[in-house]
């Protein structure tokens, strides 16, 4: 057995592995299909560092399957609301901000009090669009 | 209308869909497009499919012909457009800062 092919099988082996984590038999049959066919038209290397990213966000997508679209879902997946010190927040202004993640792997800050949500976390100004650099 | 939480890799996703609205995109052109890991798009692409921003269907080849396997496109729909749009309209606006003060010794 060649190299390629080596990879290939392990690179199969992974995003099927990544596939049987999902809710259900049908999401596990499409996925293991589509990554599959996204593996045909890279290198061998390619094909490795696809796999490891198929894998290391599988439960994202596991979530993003499962998950109801609502706000307050995800809100009441990504936040750990406090309903006491509102005020705090309303009258004084005074956020205790966080840096929190979504199930996709993006990062926002969000008041660990009352769940106010400031917008991207670690991305330079948030007035600029196109992010510079970032296209 | 669905409130997406819309974080720096789905305004991506949505910037590479919005390039043309009408023509079907893989997942990996999508990643390619949006500069972002394997792994990523899928669940961004779930989440909007989910709310019904994305439609997606398998491609409709011969696998012993073309030399592949089939193919998962995704478009935006008619809402998803629409709704993408105003997303990113909102994600750009500036954010709400505290009232400006004069300092001291301006007027």
């Amino acid at each position: 057995m060649n190299r390629a092919r080596a990879a290939f099988l392990v690179a199969r082996a992974g995003v099927g592995l990544a596939a049987r984590v999902l809710p259900g038999p049908d999401d596990r049959a499409r996925y293991r299909a589509e990554f599959a066919a996204d593996l045909q038209e890279l290198s061998p290397a390619g094909q490795l560092r696809y796999a490891a990213g198929v894998l290391s966000q599988v439960f994202a997508l596991r979530a993003a399957l499962g998950a109801a679209p609502s706000r307050a879902e995800e809100n009441a997946m990504t936040l750990s609301v406090t309903p006491v010190p509102f005020w705090r927040c309303r009258v004084l202004r005074l956020h205790r901000w966080v840096t929190r993640s979504t199930e996709d792997g993006g990062r926002y800050e969000a008041c660990a009090q009352c769940g106010e949500d400031r917008g991207p976390a670690g991305y330079g100004p948030m007035t600029t669009p196109p992010w510079p650099g970032r296209r | 209308m669905v409130d997406l939480r819309m974080t720096i890799p789905t305004q991506r996703v949505l910037e590479a869909l919005l390039e043309d609205p009408v023509r079907e995109l893989y997942g990996m052109e999508i990643g390619s497009a949006a500069d972002l890991r394997s792994g990523t798009v899928h669940p961004i692409l779930a989440r909007l499919e989910r709310v019904g921003w994305l439609t997606s269907r398998w491609e409709e080849i011969d696998a012993s012909v073309e030399g592949r396997p089939a193919r998962r496109y995704y478009a935006l729909t008619a809402e998803g457009v629409q709704a993408a749009r105003a997303a990113l309209a909102r994600a750009y606006r500036p954010a709400p800062t505290r009232r400006l003060r004069p300092q001291a010794g301006e007027a």
